[in-house]
């Protein structure tokens, strides 16, 4: 990380924000979704958001628990426009490719167990990255 | 007295400019600065001017109990305001810290730890008349034969 | 790949036309406006922390000072929150005058985010007329409640005081004081050629946009989302309440749905002082252990406590999602996307009308 000519090091004003019991919940769920840790998760959050989004992530959350990835069950189960558009923490192009993969590979008869959890392998490998 | 001090004496008490920083209030006091703008308390009939630009401002309210945030910008805010200069600390909450002042809160009052504090009126929040009377009753005592009480 | 951002703009966090510190980091090209960033942190003070482990009767005055422009209806969430979870209930007298004074606290609300909105484009007159005409909104509140802006008037099982016959008089010439004049100042708002030029179509938050950032209140019922919570209030239900929708979702609808909601609040408040019957003010009971979820609607959209409490009547756990949040969210990242100008910045960052210390706390 560069250094800041006027801003201060956010990160533990972004950490303090993340510690409500709503946001923790967010981050648990995101992180039991993709197998990540959610220590991980937090980290993720907080180098690629910014603190209005932080705020917001309960509400997103629950939108896309509403209505989110409503149209197809892969979609949902691999919760792609959730990591891509209520939580942005990757990519939407890349995420849409890992997605039309899983479907692809499930319309040629691979199960559709192993073509998920292949998917969501593709998804944590992507957020690592 | 010189002519050249009571020439300014005269502008000055004509022409005080107002700047307010919030440093982590409820919003209740920043509200009750703005009323003071309101055609009916008339803030300006006294020749004050609220610009909220601290390059031109002479007098600098507070509200708020003091963030970890402002460590640092609060005091080049102070900086930045030419001489001669005033700050107020409006209503409880730079004071004491108000109802935030408890463990486990990230607030650090009283202001006048940071800052050097002229003048402080408590209440939460004080009445728009009570910040007025504060801001015309501070600008004679600090602004009035400034240069020859200095030298 | 080559840099297509020219400059990146900060904005704040000290600003002529904020009354709260905020800081928006812009990237442009030109003056035109690619994204934007919100940055926070001058006014956490961490309220929730404090408010655990503490009796409701002092996180009830805390609750109030989440959010000074509206705090009574902090104060009236929380209070009808726990009358939930401990079964209290409120007597008819008590229910109405809630909701006028609730009313009256959205029309002084509302008014200082047009006020904002008008002095941010710079059209002065327009919003000293406002901020006078909010004095009159302020004196009624004090008059009923003997605060302006801190009041906790509502208490568990009622309200604090009674609204005397000779105060009601003078409430009702109130009300039709801030009615003709809010239909002259709505008027000058529609008609001005250059406060047209300066908001119509500028900010535009699209419905899509709006239903992805769970945007609330004015902001998303200018975007076409017919979303109010004081449809699901059981006092509003019987006062036969309908909310204000516009189509546009740019800055100019966002004012005027404020505008309309204001005389919308007006004859609430008339229908209220109508039904008002005769009774007591204060019922009885006691807070129990228990938890519960409740959404009220602030002047800025819609407001969830969760509250848990132990058998002594202290706060076990509590949160506080606030509109600002969600509303500056939609603003920072859908709004600001795509303005024209930098001058523009400030003036759809305002017209939102961002409450940095609820979005915080
Ligand atoms: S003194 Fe009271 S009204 Fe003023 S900022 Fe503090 S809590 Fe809010």
């Amino acid at each position: 990380m560069g250094d800041f000519l006027y801003e201060k090091d956010l990160r533990m004003m972004q950490y303090n924000i993340l510690t409500s019991a709503r946001h923790n919940g967010v981050a648990a769920a995101i992180a039991g979704h993709y197998g990540l840790k959610k220590q991980e998760v937090l980290r993720m959050m907080m180098e690629r958001m910014d603190m209005i989004l932080l705020e917001n992530l309960p509400a997103r959350y629950e939108v896309w628990q509403a209505t989110g990835d409503a149209g197809d069950e892969t979609e949902r189960k691999l919760g792609c426009e959730l990591i891509s558009r209520y939580v942005p923490l990757a990519d939407p192009q890349a995420i849409d490719r890992i997605c039309a993969d899983a479907k692809e590979r499930i319309r040629k008869g691979t199960p559709k167990d192993e073509a998920l959890s292949e998917g969501l392998q593709n998804i944590r490998e992507m957020l690592r990255t | 007295m010189s002519m050249i001090q009571s020439m300014k004496n005269a502008v000055r008490s004509r022409s005080i400019h107002v700047s307010y920083v919030n440093v982590g209030s409820c919003n209740g006091c920043d509200i009750e600065i703005l009323a003071v703008l309101a055609p009916r308390y008339d803030i300006e009939q006294y020749g004050i001017y609220v610009h909220n630009n601290p390059r031109e401002a002479d007098i600098l309210l507070i509200t708020g109990a003091f963030t970890p945030q402002w460590e640092d910008k609060l005091e080049s805010i102070w900086n930045k305001i030419p001489e001669p200069k005033a700050a107020i600390a409006i209503g409880n909450c730079p004071i004491s810290g108000c109802v935030f002042n408890r463990r486990g809160s990230f607030v650090d009052p009283p202001v006048a730890k940071h800052i050097p504090i002229a003048a402080e009126v408590p209440g939460c929040p004080p009445r728009p008349t009570e910040i007025l009377n504060a801001v015309l009753s501070l600008a004679p005592v600090v602004f009035k034969d400034y240069e020859e009480k200095k030298a | 790949m080559k840099k297509v951002v020219d400059v990146s703009l900060p904005i704040g966090p000290l600003h002529p036309c904020f009354k709260e510190p905020a800081r928006i980091k812009c990237e442009t090209r030109g003056e035109f406006v690619l994204s934007a960033e919100v940055e926070l942190g001058y006014v956490k003070k961490g309220i929730e922390r404090i408010m655990r482990g503490r009796p409701w009767q002092e996180v009830m005055f805390l609750a109030e000072r989440i959010c000074g422009i509206c705090s009574v209806i902090h104060n009236m969430t929380f209070i009808e929150t726990v009358e939930q979870l401990s079964d209290i209930a409120v007597p008819d007298r008590a229910a109405l005058l809630r909701v006028v004074v609730n009313e009256l606290d959205r029309i002084q609300s509302h008014v200082l985010a047009n006020f904002s909105y008008c002095y941010t484009i710079e059209h002065e007159t327009l919003a000293m007329y406002l901020l006078n005409l909010r004095e009159t909104a302020m004196d009624m509140l004090e008059l009923i409640t003997g605060a302006r802006v801190t009041c906790a008037y509502m208490i568990p099982g009622g309200v604090r005081f009674d609204l005397r016959p000779e105060d009601r008089q003078t409430l009702e010439r109130s009300l039709t004081h801030i009615d003709t004049e809010i239909a002259r100042f709505t008027a000058m708002f529609k008609n001005g050629p250059l406060i047209g030029l300066r908001s119509r179509g500028i900010g535009i938050l699209t419905r899509e946009a709006a239903l992805e950032a769970h945007a609330v209140g004015p902001t998303a019922r200018a975007s076409g989302i017919a979303e109010d919570m004081r449809l699901r209030h059981p006092t509003y239900r019987k006062l036969g309440f309908e909310p204000v929708v516009y189509t546009e979702g740019d800055n100019y609808a966002r004012i005027m749905v404020r505008f309309d909601e204001v005389r919308q609040s007006i004859r609430l408040i008339q229908t209220c002082l109508e039904m008002l019957p005769e009774g007591l003010i204060r019922g009885g009971g006691s807070v129990v252990a228990g938890e519960a979820t409740y959404v009220g609607e602030a002047p800025r959209g819609e407001l969830t406590y969760f509250v848990k409490t132990d058998d002594y009547g202290r706060i076990v756990d509590i949160s506080v999602q606030t509109p600002s949040i969600m509303n500056i969210e939609a603003c920072a990242h859908y709004m600001l996307t795509g303005v024209t100008s930098a001058a523009d910045v400030t003036s759809t960052f305002i017209s939102a009308d961002p409450c940095v210390a609820c979005t915080e706390r």
